[in-house]
């Protein structure tokens, strides 16, 4: 990732200038975003004092956790506390930092009083589980932090799959969550006036799905459970991977679209066909097409960030793969040959068609 | 400092490009890719994941240990891939994406062989050592290819090796009495050496000087010498105060170099952090022992962390303005 120094954004903009892009004096260098791992930093020490006050909390006022009704109200208090402080006085870093603190201990004072989860396993209260995905929701909309709005749409995202997780609807939810990501980044530029909201939303989605997919944590808690009911589970299964297939092939269009590819001809015909003929191949290892939906929607936008996510959770997922028992080792490494032979393929038939296509318009 | 994509989006963000322009500029600019950068894309990231997909299901198969399949027949199997990754590599030209994916298949198709040894003559050798030769016999790889997904392996490897071998044996050479405590000091020996050394290899060679790798194991060994620290300040090994003196002289040692020398807002991020949590730690432990006011204790600790977390932030936004300038 090549960063900019001041020489570099005024030739930048002049070089835009002379195209007719912009006009007017090279910007100011106010509001530089911070980069990913600076607000990493910020979110982990927001956590960190988070459990500090909620230890206080316990030491001083430990009515606010044997009474539900004490806590869901001071939870409450406490996130509103802290969209206040972030309204009104987000310039200071110290208020930022402590409204932080103060909004996540807020919300796990929430859902320990909500009585949501039993140790670390989520009950099934489908109504409760509801009410705090749609405080979620506007905690996502309405508080003007990023850190806070990637935290709030990951957790909406999670409450929306502990919903109902008696039932196969867990899979349907996933493709919900991965149309929501793909939707939001193939508008990014179209949306961009609301990118301070919807950039952090996006990442919090996607950060949902990749933890939904790809960690053997989320399986275990959430999918194994369902996998008694064997039947009604493998309908939902497989409803949902065509789903997401579905979906990938529509992240295939919206994409030969931006590059102006006309659909049908030989070049997005064979890209579908590729596609479809990788989907098919990935069916049982929905995670590795996910994980490729990722990548491609980063690279696509030119978002870096998101196309490490995307090989971070390929990588990860692989590595899950391996100790998950609903199938042989045998059986895996069936699957992932079938697939790497069909990838390998796909490449040498893109190669040839996108070769001789250029060569055809470089002809014309 | 900032990327282009953020730059750009800053400027229609402050009004500066028009919205509807938005596209059109980040086209301009390369960071929306064109048709050429899509069609090498779509090929590498096909080419490698296919590579990678057989490589793991060789791993997987060989790991099922399938009862059917003889054992010359496995390694046959096994040896043949690697000479046919090999062969790819040496036909290819190296700058070509298909050699490296050739030649990390085989590195990962090595490690599989060296399992399949261990499984089938039964050795009784240690886990670690399968780690270990495993990156003794990939090195001469690692220095042809030029490429510094390899090398990451290789450290990653040695990293596993370590950790297998104080799980396995004990401390150092099976003299001393085990501790976590060792483990850690050779990890951040190993990974501060490994450091050091891709830092001045990166000056001479143009394929070290992405920073990712060095982050990586930046991160390595940050995580190791913090880990350190905080074992001297709640368990009292015998080398508290070498961990405690060498965690400082880290710390400058870091702030000099990537503050002054090599600009890198990431390690002074980690080191940050590590601060944070050392700090916070060592207020932690004395403010609990034989305490008997643990609510001011907490809420000591949680302005501790809020201060030093908006402290880090303000500084951190400091010194990225001004590696902008």
């Amino acid at each position: 990732m090549r960063l900019f120094n001041r020489v570099e954004r005024i030739s930048l903009w002049n070089d835009l200038s002379s195209q007719g892009l912009v006009s007017g004096d090279v910007p100011s260098d106010e509001n530089i975003e911070s980069p990913w791992y600076v607000r990493l930093l910020i979110g982990l020490s927001g956590w960190i004092a988070a459990l500090f006050m909620l230890g206080f909390l316990g030491a001083g006022f430990s009515f606010v956790y044997e009474n539900n009704t004490a806590g869901m109200i001071v939870g409450c208090g406490m996130i509103f506390a802290a969209y206040l402080m972030l309204v009104n006085m987000s310039e200071s870093d110290f208020v930022s930092q402590f409204a932080l603190a103060i909004s996540f201990a807020g919300q796990v004072l929430l859902v320990t009083s909500l009585d949501l989860f039993h140790w670390v396993t989520p009950r099934g209260d489908t109504v409760n589980w509801a009410v705090l995905g749609l405080i979620q929701v506007a905690l996502a909309w309405f508080i003007p932090n990023s850190i806070h709005r990637i935290w709030s749409s990951f957790a909406a995202a999670l409450c929306l799959s502990f919903m109902f997780p008696k039932s196969g609807y867990i899979f349907i939810q996933t493709t919900l969550i991965m149309f929501a990501v793909a939707y939001i980044w193939l508008n990014e530029f179209k949306w961009v006036k609301y990118q301070g909201k919807l950039n952090p939303i996006a990442y919090g989605l996607t950060l949902a799905l990749l933890y939904q997919t790809s960690t053997s944590f989320y399986y275990t808690l959430v999918i194994k459970p369902l996998l008694r009911d064997k039947e009604f589970i493998l309908q939902q299964s497989w409803l949902g991977d065509l789903l997401a297939g579905a979906i990938i092939l529509y992240v295939v269009w919206q994409l030969l679209k931006r590059q102006n590819i006309k659909i049908p001809s030989r070049v997005a015909n064979t890209i579908f066909i590729a596609t479809l003929v990788i989907i098919l191949a990935s069916l049982e290892i929905t995670g590795i097409t996910i994980g490729l939906m990722i990548i491609v929607l980063g690279y696509a936008n030119g978002n870096r960030i998101l196309t490490g996510l995307g090989i971070i959770s390929l990588l990860y997922y692989t590595s899950v793969y391996y100790y998950l028992l609903h199938v042989t080792l045998l059986e895996k490494s069936q699957l992932l040959a079938v697939l790497g032979v069909v990838l390998l393929l796909a490449s040498w038939l893109m190669h040839r068609v996108l070769v001789s296509n250029r060569a055809v318009q470089d002809a014309k | 400092m900032e990327s282009k994509r953020s730059l750009i989006l800053r400027w229609i963000g402050q009004g500066n490009i028009p919205k509807e322009k938005a596209e059109e500029v980040l086209s301009k600019v390369g960071v929306l890719p064109d048709g050429s950068g899509w069609r090498i894309f779509i090929e590498s990231l096909l080419l490698w994941l296919g590579g990678l997909a057989l490589s793991f299901a060789m791993m997987f198969f060989i790991a099922y240990n399938w009862d059917e399949m003889g054992r010359f027949a496995k390694f046959a199997l096994v040896e043949v891939a690697i000479v046919f990754c090999v062969i790819a590599y040496w036909k290819l030209d190296v700058d070509k994406v298909t050699a490296k994916v050739s030649l990390t298949a085989a590195t990962i198709l090595l490690g599989v062989l060296l399992a399949l040894y261990g499984q089938t003559y039964q050795t009784g050798a240690d886990p670690w050592q399968l780690f270990f030769n495993w990156a003794l016999l990939m090195l001469p790889w690692a220095i042809v290819a030029q490429f510094a997904s390899i090398w990451l392996i290789w450290v990653l490897l040695l990293n596993l090796s370590i950790s297998l071998y104080f799980q396995a044996r004990g401390g150092l050479f099976g003299l001393i009495f085990s501790s976590t405590e060792h483990l850690f000091w050779v990890l951040f020996i190993f990974n501060s050496l490994a450091w050091i050394a891709w830092e001045f290899a990166a000056t001479r060679f143009s394929w070290l000087k992405e920073r990712w790798p060095v982050w990586l194991i930046a991160t390595a060994s940050g995580v190791s010498i913090s880990f350190l620290m905080l074992a001297a300040i709640f368990d009292h090994y015998p080398s508290d105060g070498i961990a405690v003196f060498t965690y400082f002289v880290w710390a400058i040692t870091l702030y000099l170099i990537y503050r002054q020398i090599i600009p890198d807002l990431f390690i002074l991020a980690g080191l940050c952090f590590s601060a944070i949590v050392v700090i916070t730690s060592f207020f932690g432990y004395h403010l609990f022992k034989g305490n008997n006011d643990p609510i001011g204790s907490f809420f000591f600790l949680t302005i501790i962390v809020i201060a030093l977390a908006a402290a880090a932030a303000k500084w951190l936004k400091f010194v990225q303005k001004e590696m902008a300038a």
